[in-house]
């Protein structure tokens, strides 16, 4: 699932709300039927429910890789041989097998942020929420890591909530939800949520360009299937 | 008048282990009034380039001259070279450090020695420049404004020194969608009404495609490309072989070509891919 929405309109607030960062001063907030108020539940929670944040020099402490995406794992108590072979494994699932013992803090953007991903996947998680971790990569990077999380989804089954400003990310998702003034102001498929260009430009969102180009040709009395988002769909349809 | 780079060459840590070759044999000249897009991957020497320009990095190689002067010459007053050549890094709110917005944005002009009521004139100008309202704005602490608005307030104290080059190295990096089109929208008309020659850096393809009229493309420390925007983007494959990007336009056009589209594919703008597709459709030819 994607979310997004302009500084301000809550996302981050809503994203904190997942792990029992903050707690709701009304209603509640319930993973697999545990309820994040409750303290007994906190550890369990967080460990389900990881986080990758956006800026990823905030969030490497240790000397080598695999001393980084250890931290959680150990933190739980779990078993040494455990923490090995998870580590291993989450290393490999990001990519970063040739730089298990560098320094985190020589690798590019993207590679740090998988190193962040990695050290969240060690703690099996459930859940893995991304909170703008592509907003300070150049395009290699933001490609890695899309297609890290891409991938993560995909064959590992982790459920990703991505909180994202770039709206070409987002039509990857298999849902969108767009937050306004701290409220849900749309929600559905990427297409149903981007076919409605006029309400994102009020919201002065982003709409994708294909989209955007084909609402124009529209408006000149060509024939199109609504919902075109990328450059591929808008080839099909202009080609039928 | 204009800023010109001949032969400059740029190596890190020279004579040393680490000795790091950043730039190598750089020729480029930007005219006074023009508008032109910087772009590169990055490690690509992007960043070393834009330091040259006012002398924050002094050429391994090579000269730099701005309106004429060589600015590695003896006796040549840096302090005029960088108020004439003003350079907004890349998060330049992590420089903003007064008390109040309005002391952020006067400290250059005060450093210049100007009379206090120039300074006020200068941050006047400069707050209208990118938006921020004088009144509302002035006695605020920096560090309680939103990301885009803080973006505006550092740039802001660069246009206080009321430069005539303005370099930007990638102004929308960690910005919502909002905050972007406000900063593109006001260096558009920094450029177009007040006759600032920008420099704008750059990963995002569809804003170059915009808003610059030259593009410079820069990959391991050289010049590959220094052109107009569309002829360097025709050559995508070379383009997307050094990591980088194209428009989103262009990628369509190209695929329509491939096709069997008789269409042009070095477009850049929703608006010149909407008439194009108009001329073959009503044209009568719907391809495929």
């Amino acid at each position: 699932m994607a979310v997004i929405g302009h500084n301000g309109s809550g996302k981050s607030t809503l994203a904190k709300h997942f792990n029992a960062l903050l707690l709701p001063h009304r209603g509640s907030v319930s993973v697999n039927g545990m309820d994040t108020r409750d303290k007994e539940c906190l550890w369990e929670i967080r460990r389900q429910v990881g986080m990758v944040f956006q800026n990823p020099d905030n969030q490497l402490i240790a000397t080598t890789v695999e001393e980084d995406v250890a931290f959680g794992p150990e933190n739980l108590g779990v078993d040494p041989v455990q923490i090995r072979k998870a580590v291993d494994e989450s290393i490999v699932s990001v990519g970063l097998t040739p730089y298990k013992t560098r320094a985190p803090h020589l690798l590019s953007g993207g590679q740090k942020q998988r190193v962040a991903i990695a050290g969240i996947v060690a703690m099996r998680p459930n859940y893995l929420v991304l909170d703008e971790p592509t907003a300070m990569l150049d395009p290699s990077g933001r490609k890695e890591v899309m297609e890290t999380v891409t991938r993560l989804n995909k064959e590992e089954g982790l459920t990703v909530i991505h909180i994202t400003h770039f709206m070409e990310e987002a039509v990857f998702a298999d849902r969108v939800i767009v937050m306004e003034e701290g409220q849900i102001a749309l929600e559905g498929t990427p297409r149903e949520v981007f076919s409605q260009v006029e309400k994102l430009k009020e919201m002065r969102l982003d709409v994708p360009q294909m989209t955007e180009l084909r609402d124009s040709l529209v408006r000149e009395g060509i024939i199109l299937p609504p919902g075109i988002l990328t450059v591929e769909e808008m080839v099909v349809a202009l080609c039928h | 008048m204009s800023l010109k780079l001949e032969g400059v060459c740029y190596t890190y840590q020279p004579n040393s282990p680490y000795e790091t070759p950043a730039l190598k044999n750089i020729n480029l000249e930007i005219h006074e009034g023009e508008f032109v897009g910087l772009i590169g991957h990055t490690g690509s020497g992007k960043s070393t380039l834009v330091q040259h320009f006012n002398g924050l990095l002094k050429p391994t190689a090579g000269k730099v001259t701005v309106d004429g002067i060589d600015i590695s010459a003896k006796g040549v007053k840096l302090k005029e070279i960088r108020q004439k050549v003003g350079l907004v890094f890349q998060y330049p709110e992590h420089q903003l450090f007064e008390e109040t917005v309005f002391e952020d944005i006067a400290f250059g002009p005060k450093n210049l020695g100007l009379p206090q009521h120039q300074v006020v004139k200068r941050v006047k100008k400069a707050m209208a420049m990118v938006d921020l309202e004088y009144d509302r704005f002035k006695d605020m602490s920096p560090f309680i404004l939103s990301g885009g608005e803080k973006r505006r307030a550092a740039i802001a104290g660069v246009l206080a020194m009321a430069p005539k080059y303005l370099i930007l190295d990638e102004p929308t990096a960690g910005l919502d969608p909002r905050g972007r089109d406000e900063i593109l929208e006001k260096i558009d008309h920094l450029h177009h009404k007040e006759g600032i020659t920008v420099i704008l850096v750059s990963h995002s393809m569809d804003d170059v495609a915009r808003l610059a009229q030259r593009l410079v493309v820069i990959n391991q420390g050289e010049i590959f490309y220094n052109d107009r925007s569309r002829t360097v983007f025709a050559a995508h494959k070379e383009l997307q072989h050094m990591g980088l990007d194209i428009p989103t336009v262009t990628k369509l056009m190209i695929r329509l070509k491939e096709k069997g589209w008789p269409v042009r594919s070095d477009l850049l703008t929703i608006e010149e891919a909407k008439e194009e597709i108009l001329k073959i459709v009503r044209g009568g030819r719907t391809g495929a």
